[in-house]
């Protein structure tokens, strides 16, 4: 597995009205047959946003249909794995966050390295502070 | 990208600063969702779903959009 997608990511794949929709389409396509996976915090969060009426508006989902799209996402001939944290978060990773958003940056880029992958994000504060773990989808 | 601006009552600042709050989103989102109801992407039909690529019909979306709704 190469490739550990966060919520931003994942789900500019599968909306349409995305501002980043066709680029994260286009690098998840390409990406897959190398192996890629979610978090499961990731999973939830993906739920959670399509279920969201004040962020799906119109569009919003029940939970039959939500869970339908994030798991058929993750179906199909190069399936995505969900990853489940193994080990408890590490201080010396989280205690470098500078606000209450960065601490979840930072726990998938943990989760990241644990699996042996990077975590694609279009976060500039988790691609400047991990270089070395993270990646930006470019366009494929 | 260009910035529009408008005049309003203090009143009404604080009523349209309260709703976008309420909201959850920026106060240019909840403007421009007000202004502009519905992007072509989300009114172009059925959503593409299949096992490994699905595509559902959403509003506009972006990265602020989501870190509003997930960390506040």
């Amino acid at each position: 597995m190469k490739y550990l997608l966060d919520t931003d990511v994942f789900i500019a794949a599968i909306s349409a009205g995305h501002d980043n929709h066709k680029l994260a389409r286009a690098w998840l396509d390409k990406a897959k047959p190398q192996g890629w996976a979610v978090a499961v915090e990731t999973y939830l969060s993906a739920v959670r946003l399509l279920m969201n009426p004040a962020v799906m508006q119109d569009h919003v989902l029940k939970v039959g249909p939500a869970l339908a799209a994030v798991d058929g996402e993750l179906a199909g001939k190069h399936p995505g794995r969900i990853v489940y944290a193994t080990k408890k978060p590490e201080r010396a990773i989280l205690a470098k966050a500078q606000d209450h958003r960065q601490i979840m940056d930072f726990w998938l880029v943990q989760l990241a390295r644990e699996a042996g992958c990077k975590l694609v994000t279009n976060d500039s504060g988790t691609l400047n502070h991990w270089p070395e773990d993270t990646l930006r989808p470019l366009r494929a | 990208m260009p910035t529009l601006t408008f005049k309003l009552s203090a009143a009404e600042a604080q009523k349209v600063r309260r709703a976008a709050r309420l909201k959850r989103m920026t106060l240019s989102e909840y403007l421009r969702r007000a202004a502009i109801p519905s992007t072509p992407a989300a009114a172009e039909g059925k959503p593409v779903s299949r096992p490994g690529r699905v595509i559902v019909a959403t509003p506009r979306l972006s990265k602020e959009i989501i870190d509003a709704a997930l960390y506040d």
